[in-house]
């Protein structure tokens, strides 16, 4: 396999590989080709250049799945400016946050994002009809694209939740995300004739999956937006209409179309390869799929941190899975990590812990994220020089993800160290949450837990308070996006106390277990 | 049971209008998408029924009316 140092020349040579293939189909029935993908992208190389943004720069884009969006990514695969994708949902307190964190030199997006910025953000604020009418007099050729620069060019900064109430931003290395395009097409055996489902928003760690391993095979991404996913029965029809070969999702979108009854046994006709990650599948519902599809289509149980470039592990679903003790509540997490990754599982003392007992997954290797853009201290804290190989520099990144590998290798998740859930793939801080409630002058104190039945598990805020639950909701609006907002706001007069006089989390997920 | 659906939806997602009046849950954005499962959810719990109208669920989701109609022919048909 051909090897390269940075996305742009790689990005180049598939262009003009397969320049014929279709890369991206939006549900309208519009389609962009690797060559038209191409030169746009050169036509934003130039526009970027005169409005004087350059390598190293921060750009950032609002999420909007449209071909200019695209076109801005490889050009910025093509001169080493970095992309960071916003939700233009979320709330402005948050999105002035992630401004500052990334350190922005332009925020690119339609009109109607303008009116979301304050004065000063406005003022470097470029809207995509503005660029396509700035950049009619560019060349689709120019002479010379260089993408002479080094691999260790940050490519994106991907924004999770804080638990102080600050998103961090995990940086993302070109070669990391060449490594990633390299080791998914031998992994999975994708070509380009295979089409990708596109679904997860391109804010959200999820969208790199299928981006890059589609993107850089000359395979076809097919584009659903937000409103797409609304219908599950529809969403299901247009997985066939578009012949999606490879799936791509959190399992809670999959247990939605369950639960909604969208799959069938002879639903995904042109299905080989289902994977999902961000989040455990419990065994009840994959069985249920693997129930329906599972003898003609592959499933893929895939885990990751996005400070490992999105995937680190992998594990191909069998029927042995129910019929053995392998699986007790959620698949493994595979069999070792993948090759590319140095891993331990470290106990308190950051030593390695024996077979079979729980410790915290430590990972290192080239695919590690350099850090968190801006922010010292949580790179620190988290990414810390390799406690067993003590000779080099190298670092590791302490997931806080509990784990434990079995005798037969394979490798079990066990829990979080700390208050960090996974809600519908997204990572969720509780520590967040409750930072935003502690900030609102009505409440006295909060706590907020993650529980209740295992395919339906909700946030829960408890909050002391003489407010009405709706009335906080609605100021948690203003302050986290919406997947963080919990579904439940129950008052108290006083928050339960533990012995050391702290708010005792454990008595209120009892109370959440125990309401019907 | 219709003070419950309405009971239900309200503890899901504030809405301040008369819920009982409104047509178009979903498509007129009152429920996202973590609504609809937080809503099928609760349904099925609190009704000890599973839901039916397979992928065409969704559309019985749009008003108080339709879901109580749903709830009810859900359960007359695990019944009979």
């Amino acid at each position: 396999m051909k090897k390269f140092s940075n996305l742009g020349q790689k990005f180049i040579h598939i262009a003009n590989q397969y320049s014929e293939n279709i890369a991206i189909r939006f549900l309208d029935g519009t389609k962009v080709s690797y060559k038209e993908l191409d030169d746009l992208s050169n036509k934003y190389v130039q526009y970027l250049k005169e409005v004087r943004i350059k390598k190293g720069d921060c750009i950032s884009l609002s999420s909007e799945k449209r071909i200019e969006s695209y076109a801005l990514i490889a050009s910025c695969w093509k001169t080493g400016i970095t992309y960071s994708f916003f939700d233009r949902f979320s709330p402005i307190e948050r999105l002035e946050k992630i401004l500052n964190q990334c350190n922005s030199q332009k925020v690119i997006g339609s009109e109607e994002v303008k009116s979301l910025l304050s004065k000063d953000r406005s003022n470097m604020f470029l809207s995509y009809e503005d660029i396509k009418s700035s950049i009619a007099k560019f060349e689709a050729h120019p002479h010379k694209i260089e993408c002479e620069f080094s691999g260790d060019e940050v490519a994106y900064v991907m924004f999770t939740s804080g638990s102080t109430g600050i998103p961090k931003g995990v940086a993302i290395k070109h070669s990391s995300l060449v490594n990633f395009t390299d080791w998914t097409q031998e992994l999975y055996e994708f070509n380009a004739d295979d089409v990708f489902s596109h679904l997860n928003p391109l804010y959200f760690d999820n969208s790199v999956f299928d981006l890059y391993s589609s993107l850089f095979i000359g395979a076809s991404l097919v584009a659903f937006a937000r409103d797409d996913l609304k219908d599950p029965g529809l969403l299901v029809e247009k997985v066939d209409e578009f012949k999606l070969s490879t799936w791509f999702s959190v399992p809670s979108m999959i247990i939605y179309l369950l639960n909604l009854g969208a799959i069938s046994s002879t639903s995904f006709k042109y299905m080989k390869r289902i994977i999902f990650g961000g989040e455990g599948f419990p065994k009840n519902k994959l069985k249920e799929l693997f129930e329906l599809i599972g003898s003609r289509v592959q499933l893929v149980n895939v885990y990751g941190p996005t400070e490992g470039t999105c995937i680190c592990s992998s594990y191909n679903i069998t029927s042995n899975d129910f019929s053995s003790d392998q699986m007790n509540t959620l698949a493994p997490l595979g069999r070792d990590m993948l090759p590319i990754f140095d891993y331990y599982i470290l106990d308190e003392n950051n030593k390695e812990v024996e077979v079979g007992e729980i410790g915290e997954l430590a990972l290192g290797g080239e695919q590690l994220s350099i850090g968190y853009v801006g922010n010292e201290v949580e790179t620190s804290r988290s990414f810390i020089l390799d406690p067993i190989r003590t000779n080099g520099s190298n670092k590791v990144y302490k997931t806080g993800d509990l784990v434990s590998r079995a005798s037969n290798e394979l490798i079990y998740f066990a829990g979080r160290k700390d208050s960090q859930i996974k809600f519908m793939g997204h990572r969720v801080e509780l520590g967040e949450i409750e930072s935003a409630l502690d900030s609102l002058c009505f409440i006295n104190e909060s706590c907020v837990v993650f529980g209740g039945k295992s395919d339906a598990k909700q946030i829960v805020a408890y909050v002391s308070t003489s407010f009405k639950p709706s009335e906080i909701k609605k100021s948690l609006k203003n302050l986290l996006p919406p997947y963080m907002i919990p579904r439940k706001i129950r008052v108290l007069e006083v928050l339960p106390k533990n012995a050391n006089g702290k708010i005792d989390r454990k008595a209120l997920m009892l109370e959440l277990s125990n309401e019907r | 049971m219709k003070d419950k659906v309405i009971n239900i939806i309200q503890e899901i997602e504030d809405i301040d209008e008369d819920i009982s009046k409104i047509e178009g849950l979903i498509t007129n954005g009152y429920l996202d998408s973590f609504g609809v499962l937080s809503l099928v959810a609760e349904l099925e719990n609190f009704f000890s029924v599973k839901l039916n109208g397979g992928s065409e669920v969704i559309k019985h989701l749009e008003s108080v009316d339709s879901i109580c109609k749903l709830v009810e022919s859900s359960m007359e048909q695990s019944n009979g």
